[in-house]
This record gives structure tokens, C-alpha cells and sequence, in this order.
């Protein structure tokens, strides 16, 4: 090997391809890579998961000069070593799928840590640019790049970019375009091993030469044998014939420590980039992210301040979303209602009551909790997109403790309060298997605003006045059961395993209007697509249950059904109407609302409430409160706990002890209430 | 070290980036001196 040795890679032009020229972004977490990725593509892209895995995979398109390009937003990895899902999918796409252009995001403000991945990716065989982003965060960091000497440094294209407000976008289409045409000849400068493991590299290599599998490079092969990845092993191993292997395993026993001596050697590598390009501000200048992390991370302030913004989030929620919620029902849906009743008022009675009691009460009356969903994602968004949520996971390290998990765990809990099918989403920044699993199993008891919609309409009905007092404890009462099910369940199941947290923070910066646009779009579509698929096919359902078999509802199966299952109520206080709409809340939390108004007449605007209070008691009422905000997880939930666990097992044990805590708890308080005298 | 209050997580700086910490996991990490 020589020193420092340079590569030429000559980039041939794509105009042979049959298909669009196709792009790969890679970088680390939070260098701003979904966001470039926004910018570029706009709405022309498209979220799935990767084939088998429970990662995200974003494609799409855009054009330069008329001429379209694919791109695809690899996830965000630290490295290219076989540790997680992401690191596989990154290096197997780019070594498979050979994209005419990879391009690595970096962060111009922190380049140091940055250029770890860039080590690698300029390693593999596919043609590198390097986009070098947050040049404002660095600038407001006191840090000085200089992308022209960067570009010296590397060998390879360098772009500089503030992403989030689309400045460079014009030098980065006309550097794509110039290393695509070919006019870029690029001459990658490569880190190298240690010198203290270069000989057993190469005898690595030797042994291995002609064995190995494409697309592999065989150097490359060398170096991931030499660094311990377990899938190259793996490979390789099935790949040599036996003594090649025996000679090769004896090697990397012997040399069980060259993973520092090639992480050395890249860190040596990154340190000429950086003394090189970056100059950084003088000692004793303080940034902006430590002069608001004094406050935002301290143990106490920043409680106090995680306490407002989640105060500032209910309050957006109550003040401006269940108002518009609520014109939205009573006025829109309550309005085509009223209007596909005087339509079909010639129609067959079982076709007006599909309609006006079916689609439109059941699936219509969901779509209208949006705007509430809407308050949520943009809080969310906004939160994410600036550099606070990984704070908020740290000062809430202690109290996840308290559960065998740790501050990671706070955020997907955290985004339960607005849907509990995001919350199980969100759970995939876990790390840990275990740790993600006891998550998933107590998310579904953090109150989603279904719930709350339903509490929101019943407390006042019961308890007037004291409703705020009875919401407030409700809420309170499922946190606890939330805490006392994770400390339970950690010790019962998974034996009190504590994983470990370890959570980059990243920089503060100004948030990006059109990346939180797109997150509000892209979850209010998959909400939309969800209630006018799933949802509305179980309102029918539903209907059907209360018309069939005669279409009268007090002889219906679902009636029947429902005084089938309620001497389970009675442990609870509820007869078999509250338990019908009890079950009913499975395909929508809402549901239970509108189960109750069809079960007590057809006038629910007016009547129902005063019927409500006259028929059950106080205690009843408390204890069909409490099982509403504790029962088993909506079909929605239940059906993504399937595809995250990728097991019936786990689902059903979610359920089950969902199912369990809600009657335990609701037969506890309405004991509890009669034996006080409610 | 940026930050540690004797209790709960700590926040270390490595290679300017500040990453938060366990503390069962920072007890776990030997910092050494580099030979160079």
C-alpha cells in the first residue's frame, strides 16, 4: 500500500443507461439529510420500508434542466460495519444497486465526527460527492469550512449547503450534472491502516483474492474481516475453502485489536481533513447550543421546561383542535347527514341508515379528529426538526428508569399522546430489543386524543363542574398504570435487562417549514388513507352488527353479543350498552361515543347526555371512564404492534394485558366508588 | 465532560460532538491518554 494513496475513478456518463441516472444520499443522523432530501424532491417521493425490515425507505425524483433523477434517502448511519439493520442497508444498496452517484451528507459544524462515514463510502467503488450542510449552524458555531480546500483534501467533489433554507441547491445540480456527464474526474484520497496491521492486511488479502463473492471489492473484504464484521465473516467463511479459512480465522484471532488500529487510521485521516479545511473559534467562546443547553438539559430547569412545552402542546390542542374538531362534526359531518337524509329520504331504510349511520357516523366522525392530529405532528415536527426531542429524552432519563428502560423510550411514549400508531412507530430509535418490545407494550396506555375526545365529551355529562378535576386524574391514573405495567412487565418478562443509553445531542438549529410540512402531510394522508380503508370497513361491520339480522337494534347481533359479554361488565359497574360501546371503541377510540347515541335513540345531540346521567350511576360512570382510557389498543395500533413485533405473540400479549389492567382497574374503582358512597 | 450533576445521565464531548450517557455506561469507559 502506499502512503496515502490515491485512486483514480473515472465517472462515465450515464447517458447509455436505459433508466433515469439514480442517486444514493448517505450520512450520519442529523446532518440534515432528510432535509435535502425534501428540498430536492418536494411531494415526487415516496415512504415505504426496506424489503424485511422495519426501516424506513424514501425514494423519489427530481430535475435538473429537464433531465430526471432518482434518488434514494439511505438511513442514517454512523459507520458501514455490519452493527444495525441501517449500516447493512446502507453498504448493500450502494455495493448492489451501484448508483451512478452516492452522495454523503456531512455537518459542516461538527466535520470531525462527520467524516467517519465519508472514510468509508470513499472506500467502496461507487462514485462519491460530498455535500458539506449546516454551513449556518457552523457559522453560528463560530466554525470557519473552507469547502474548496475540503475538496482538495478528499479528492472528491465538495458542495457546501445550508439545506435548510435551499441555499447551494444551484452548485450542487450543476456538480451532479458535471460528474455525470463525466466532466468531474475525480482522484479520492483513501484512509489507510494503521501501519502496525498493514502487513496482516495484506495477508488477508492474498488469502482471500479470487474468493470472494461479488459485488464485494476484495479490499474492502479485507479490512471488514480485519475490523470483526460479523456478516463479512459469515460470508466469507461459507466462501474459502477450508485450510484459506483456517489460515484467515487464525490471523484475525491473532490480531483481535486491529479494529482500533483501523479506526485510528481513518480518525489520522479525518484529522488531515479538519486541520486542513476547518478553523475553529477561539477557547472560551460559547455557542448558542451550550448557552440554551444550561437550561434545556439541567437536571431541574429542564424538567420545568419540558413540563411547558407539554402544558403548551395540550393547551394548542384543547384551545384551537377540539373546537375546530367539534365544528368540523357538528357542521360538516353533521351537515352532509342532514343533507344524505333528505337525499335518501325515498331510499330503503337500510341504505340511508349505511350511509347517514355507517360511512358517515362512523368513518366520517373519525376523519374530523385531523386537525387535532395536525396540532400534534407540527409540535412534534417542529421540535425534532430544531434539535430539542433529544433533550427531552435526556432529562427524562431518570424517570424511564424507573421502568428498566431509559430517555429513548421517552419519545415514542411521548408522541402517543397524539396517536398511539406513531408512538409504536416511533419506537424504532430504540436500539435495544428488549427495550423496544417493553415500549410497545406500554405505549398503548398513553392517552391518544381518540381517548381523550371520548373523555372530553363524557366527563362533562357526568361529572359537570369536576369533569376537569376527573380528566386530569384519568390522566393521571393511566401514567401510573404506565409506569407500575413497565416496572412489572421489565422484571416479569424481560428478567430487569437495563439497556444502555447512549444518545448523540445534536446542534440547535432553525427549523425547516417545509420538511415539518411534509411530516404533517405525509402522516395526515396515512391517517386519511387509513380511515377511509380500515376504519370505515369495521364502521361497517359495526353497522351491519347493529342491523342484522331484522334491522332492529335491540335484536341485533351485536346486542346480543353484548348481553353475552356482560356479566364481564357487571365485575365493572356496566351493563350491556356501556359494554357494547366498550367493544365498539376497537376499530376507533371515538366510536364508544357514537355506539352510546345509537344504542339510546336516534336524537344523541340532544338527549344523550341527560339520558346518560339519569340511567347510570356515578360509579359506573367513573369506572366506564377509567376502562375507556385503559382498554386494549385500537385495530389500528394492534394491527402496527403486528407489523413492528413481527409476531402474534407479542400482539396478543399486548391486548391480553391491556385487557386485564382496564378491568382490574375499572372493577377496582367502582368498588372503590360505591364503597365511599358515589 | 460537559455535564454531570453527580446523579443521572451525564453528557460527554467527543470529538465535538456532545453525546449523553448512561451512567451505568460511563461507569463502564476507561479514557486514556493517546501515545501521540
Amino acid at each position: 500500500m502506499s502512503d496515502c494513496h490515491s485512486t483514480s475513478v473515472s465517472l462515465q456518463p450515464v447517458i447509455t443507461r436505459e433508466r433515469m441516472p439514480l442517486l444514493a444520499l448517505a450520512g450520519q443522523p442529523n446532518v440534515g439529510k432528510s432535509t435535502l432530501f425534501n428540498s430536492l424532491t418536494g411531494l415526487n417521493q415516496h415512504v415505504g420500508n426496506w424489503p424485511g425490515k422495519t426501516v424506513e425507505r424514501r425514494e423519489g425524483s427530481f430535475s435538473i434542466n429537464g433531465q430526471e433523477y432518482g434518488i434514494v434517502d439511505l438511513p442514517g448511519t454512523y459507520s458501514l460495519t455490519a452493527n444495525s439493520p441501517e449500516e447493512v442497508i446502507t453498504r448493500e444498496y450502494i455495493l448492489r444497486e451501484q448508483p451512478d452517484l452516492v452522495i454523503a451528507v456531512v455537518n459542516a459544524s461538527n466535520l470531525e465526527r462527520s467524516l467517519y462515514l465519508v472514510a468509508e463510502l470513499i472506500s467502496l467503488s461507487a462514485p462519491l460527492a460530498v455535500i458539506l450542510n449546516m454551513m449556518d449552524v457552523a457559522k453560528g458555531e463560530g466554525i470557519r469550512v473552507e469547502p474548496e480546500v475540503l475538496e482538495a483534501a478528499l479528492g472528491v467533489p465538495v458542495i457546501p449547503m445550508t439545506a435548510t433554507r435551499s441555499n447551494g441547491l444551484q452548485d450542487f445540480y450543476h456538480a451532479v450534472q458535471g460528474i455525470l456527464d463525466g466532466r468531474h474526474v475525480s482522484t479520492p484520497r483513501l484512509p489507510e491502516i494503521r501501519a502496525d496491521h498493514r502487513a496482516t492486511l495484506d495477508e488477508i488479502l492474498d488469502h482471500i483474492r479470487g474468493y470472494v463473492p461479488p459485488p464485494y471489492p476484495e479490499s474492502w473484504v479485507a479490512l471488514k474481516l480485519l475490523e470483526g464484521d460479523t456478516e463479512i465473516t459469515r460470508t466469507m467463511q461459507s466462501n474459502l475453502p477450508a485450510e484459506k479459512w483456517e489460515a484467515v480465522y487464525t490471523l484475525l484471532r491473532q490480531h483481535d485489536d486491529a479494529l482500533l488500529a483501523i479506526a485510528s487510521g481513518r480518525y489520522e485521516w479525518i484529522g488531515r481533513m479538519v486541520r486542513a479545511a476547518v478553523v475553529h473559534p477561539r477557547i472560551g467562546q460559547i455557542s448558542l447550543t451550550k448557552q440554551l443547553d444550561r437550561w434545556a438539559v439541567h437536571p431541574f430547569w429542564g424538567l420545568v421546561i419540558l413540563a411547558g412545552i407539554l402544558g403548551l402542546v395540550f393547551w394548542l390542542t384543547f384551545t384551537i383542535g377540539t373546537p375546530v374538531q367539534g365544528w368540523l362534526d357538528t357542521q360538516i359531518v353533521g351537515g352532509i347527514s342532514g343533507l344524505a337524509n333528505q337525499l335518501l329520504a325515498g331510499a330503503p331504510f337500510w341504505i340511508r341508515s349505511l350511509i347517514v349511520d355507517g360511512v358517515l357516523g362512523g368513518a366520517g366522525s373519525v376523519v374530523t379528529f385531523l386537525p387535532i392530529m395536525i396540532i400534534f405532528f407540527a409540535v412534534f415536527g417542529l421540535l425534532e426538526d430544531m434539535g430539542y426531542m433529544a433533550r427531552a429524552a435526556f432529562v427524562m432519563d431518570n424517570f424511564m428508569h424507573m421502568m428498566g428502560l431509559h430517555g429513548k423510550s421517552f419519545l415514542p411514549l411521548f408522541l402517543g399522546f397524539g396517536c398511539n400508531v406513531p408512538s409504536i412507530l416511533g419506537t424504532r430509535v430504540i436500539d435495544s430489543k428488549p427495550a423496544r418490545f417493553l415500549t410497545i407494550l406500554i405505549a398503548p396506555l398513553v392517552p391518544c386524543t381518540a381517548r381523550m375526545a371520548v373523555v372530553a365529551f363524557l366527563a362533562p355529562v357526568f361529572f359537570g363542574s369536576k369533569a376537569l378535576f376527573v380528566s386530569w386524574g384519568l390522566i393521571l391514573l393511566s401514567m401510573t398504570a404506565l409506569v407500575l405495567s413497565g416496572a412489572l412487565l421489565n422484571k416479569l418478562i424481560f428478567k430487569g435487562q437495563r439497556s444502555a443509553f447512549i444518545m448523540e445531542m445534536p446542534l440547535y438549529h432553525v427549523p425547516n417549514s417545509r420538511t415539518i410540512g411534509l411530516l404533517i402531510w405525509q402522516r395526515s394522508l396515512s391517517f386519511l388513507k387509513k380511515a377511509g380503508t380500515t376504519i370505515l370497513a369495521m364502521a361497517l361491520v359495526i353497522w351491519a352488527l347493529s342491523m342484522l339480522p331484522n334491522g332492529d337494534l335491540n335484536q341485533s347481533y351485536l346486542v346480543q353479543f353484548g348481553k353475552w359479554v356482560e356479566p364481564v361488565g357487571r365485575w365493572m359497574g356496566l351493563d350491556w350498552r356501556l359494554t357494547v360501546a366498550l367493544i365498539t371503541s376497537f376499530p376507533a377510540k371515538e366510536n364508544a361515543v357514537a355506539t352510546l347515541g345509537v344504542l339510546f335513540g336516534s336524537n344523541p345531540e340532544a338527549g344523550l347526555a341527560q339520558t346518560l346521567t339519569s340511567t347510570f350511576s356515578t360509579a359506573s360512570a367513573l369506572s366506564f371512564l377509567v376502562v375507556t382510557m385503559l382498554f386494549i389498543p385500537c385495530m389500528a395500533t394492534v394491527a402496527v404492534i403486528r407489523q413492528e413485533t413481527n409476531s402474534w405473540g407479542w400482539t396478543l400479549l399486548n391486548v391480553a394485558l391491556l385487557l386485564a389492567i382496564s378491568i382490574g382497574a375499572g372493577a377496582g374503582v367502582y368498588h372503590l366508588a360505591l364503597a365511599v358512597g358515589l | 465532560m460537559t455535564q454531570n450533576y453527580g446523579r443521572g445521565p451525564l453528557i460527554v464531548t467527543v470529538r465535538g460532538t456532545c453525546v449523553a450517557l448512561g451512567r451505568g455506561e460511563a461507569a463502564k469507559i476507561v479514557v486514556e491518554r493517546s501515545a501521540g
